[in-house]
């Protein structure tokens, strides 16, 4: 049973080989000169500004939750694919009695994540509904807190046009209330 | 084409698995600057210019004079660089851009055994019964080489790329894995040479002239009604980082994507990863859904060309559509490419595979299924098991 992976096993080893062979082969014929202008991050020919381990959006690690969900739920498609074709006509209605089940609550899923808007990328998906402008909505809306130890907690809507408010990490940082749009 | 089963004293059907690996490394190291070649020739042709004609009889050599001139070019590392992990993203990517090719199935061999039997041994370097499963894991773990790329070189625009590839590798690998269940819900089986043994029989099972079976018409690209073999062609693009879905990399707005800081050599690593996956990938697509080894027709003059060929024949097709996409679509913008991958193809490829299960529900039982087989039979095993191969030995 498990002879049949050797062959495989080799073939593991062999791209290993060719990998580690490719990076020393280079490394050995290649010059080592580093420079500190060579050796710095590249940023289009200005200097490099802070560091890249910065944040980033929480939609990519949103996506890769996701991803884990459905990949389970597709997994456990596999088993069953396999073995549908062989059963008898008695038995396949049973399996794909059960399968309508499971694939009708991956659909509950999928439809509670796309109306949480967890796949839409940015707002712009949004903005195309205008049911989500009208009156009515925006009424029911919890108002917008803004502030810090600073100011204190803002409500926005009730600020008049125009003013300053302190934002909430860097209180030297001051940001316009919005217009009219909101 | 029948092989005798000893040559020279030598026990051939056991090698056959490392004929089979030894043939593949060499192929794949022996064709990848030719690839690099059709790809700049098929754009420049398609662009109206004249693309590489320097280095050789019409360029032909352009591509190797690089890889020579990128070994001796300067290996460098940005001195912020998490400098082991920056050493180990190439490295992943080029061990399972080609260890992931190790189940396609090339052909099938028949042996003339001493005692007179006659024997078929899959030229196939691991005949496994997850052979499926296997491309899909190995070929996914790419996603780590792109990751750890982009993080390892702290910089801005590679953490970006990188975080963009992985998102865009494993949205697209849900559909990807959903095309290929309903080819594995019709054949009954995830080893690759009894899914191309699967298509082997008449056109929908209708009786027609011995000359269709097997044939264009009786493989999985019609059989499973055409929708899986297109969603699994766009993931199949997605997953390799190609244009239109070449986000990671995109130039214009990411500079080299994941792979800014890597020069020299390292540099190339990522490309021949890029360009063994994609041979791999359509090495895939030809085995479910274009019948592999099969001949388009079953007349004298296809059958007489041996299997492998034709693998390569449908390979390289995968290789020209990759290119006639390159030059002809531009890249999607990036909301774009998860609204393609969640919204339109997830849904699809569910629904879809839903209603081939309840279309194959009046099919009698399939006879060549591995239902969960006791012992699963390799091409070493089979060649053990058989009846007296042992005793004249």
């Amino acid at each position: 049973m498990i002879s049949g992976y050797i062959p495989i096993a080799v073939l593991i080893l062999v791209a290993a080989i060719l990998g580690g062979a490719m990076i020393g082969l280079s490394f050995l014929f290649g010059p080592h000169k580093p420079t500190f202008f060579k050796s710095t991050s590249y940023e289009c020919g200005i200097d490099p500004v802070g560091n890249a381990r910065e944040r980033f959006p929480i939609k990519f690690y949103l996506v890769a939750m996701l991803f884990i969900i459905f990949d389970i739920e597709t997994i456990f498609l596999w088993p069953w694919a396999v073995t549908y074709g062989s059963q008898e006509h008695g038995m396949k209605v049973f399996f794909l009695s059960e399968m309508a089940v499971f694939v009708a609550i991956l659909f509950i899923g999928y439809f509670y994540i796309l109306g949480k808007g967890a796949l839409d990328w940015d707002e712009s998906d949004r903005a195309v509904n205008q049911d989500s402008h009208t009156p009515e909505i925006k009424a029911k809306r919890a108002p917008i807190r803004f502030g810090n130890e600073a100011s204190g907690v803002v409500d926005l809507d009730k600020k008049p046009v125009g003013d300053r408010v302190p934002t909430y990490g860097a209180s030297s940082q001051e940001e316009v209330v919005a217009g009219g749009k909101r | 084409m029948i092989f005798p089963e000893f040559v020279g004293g030598v026990h051939l059907p056991p090698l056959v698995p490392y004929i089979a690996l030894a043939g593949t490394i060499g192929f794949i190291l022996m064709i990848l600057p030719g690839l690099i070649w059709i790809e700049r020739v098929v754009i420049a042709l398609m662009q109206d210019r004249s693309g590489p004609n320097r280095v050789g009889p019409r360029g032909l050599l352009q591509s190797t004079a690089d890889v020579v001139k990128l070994f001796f070019k300067e290996d460098m590392s940005p001195k912020s660089a998490d400098i082991k992990i920056y050493y180990l993203a190439p490295f992943l990517t080029v061990l399972c851009a080609f260890s992931a090719g190790g189940v396609l199935p090339l052909q099938t061999l028949t042996f003339h055994l001493a005692n007179g039997d006659f024997q078929t041994v899959p030229l196939t370097v691991g005949d496994v019964n997850i052979g499926v499963l296997y491309i899909l894991a190995v070929s996914s773990l790419q996603v780590y080489g792109v990751v750890l790329a982009g993080w390892a070189s702290n910089n801005k625009y590679s953490l970006l790329g990188g975080l963009r590839g992985s998102a865009q590798l494993i949205s697209y690998e849900l559909s990807m894995g959903l095309a290929i269940l309903c080819v594995v819900l019709f054949s009954g089986t995830c080893q690759l040479n009894k899914i191309v043994d699967a298509q082997s029989g008449a056109p929908f099972g209708l009786p027609l002239p011995e000359i269709f079976n097997g044939s264009i018409f009786s493989w999985f690209w019609l059989g499973t009604g055409i929708i899986p073999v297109v969603i699994y062609t766009i993931a199949m693009i997605a997953e390799t980082n190609r244009a239109p879905f070449d986000l990671p990399e995109a130039e214009s707005e990411l500079i080299a994507g994941f792979h800014t800081e890597y020069s020299s050599m390292k540099f190339a690593m990522f490309f021949t990863g890029e360009y063994v996956s994609m041979l791999v990938v359509s090495g895939l697509n030809a085995a479910l859904f274009w019948g592999g080894p099969l001949p388009p027709l079953n007349i004298i003059p296809f059958t007489l060309i041996p299997g492998f060929v034709w693998f390569i024949t449908k390979v390289m097709g995968g290789i020209f559509f990759y290119t006639w996409l390159r030059a002809t679509y531009p890249r999607l913008r990036y909301d774009a490419l998860m609204h393609l991958g969640w919204k339109r193809m997830l849904p699809l490829g569910l629904v879809w595979l839903f209603l081939l299960a309840v279309v194959s529900l009046g099919r009698s039982p399939a006879k060549s299924a591995d239902n969960v087989p006791e012992k699963p039979v390799t091409a070493t095993q089979q060649v053990q098991t058989l009846p007296n191969a042992v005793a004249h030995r």
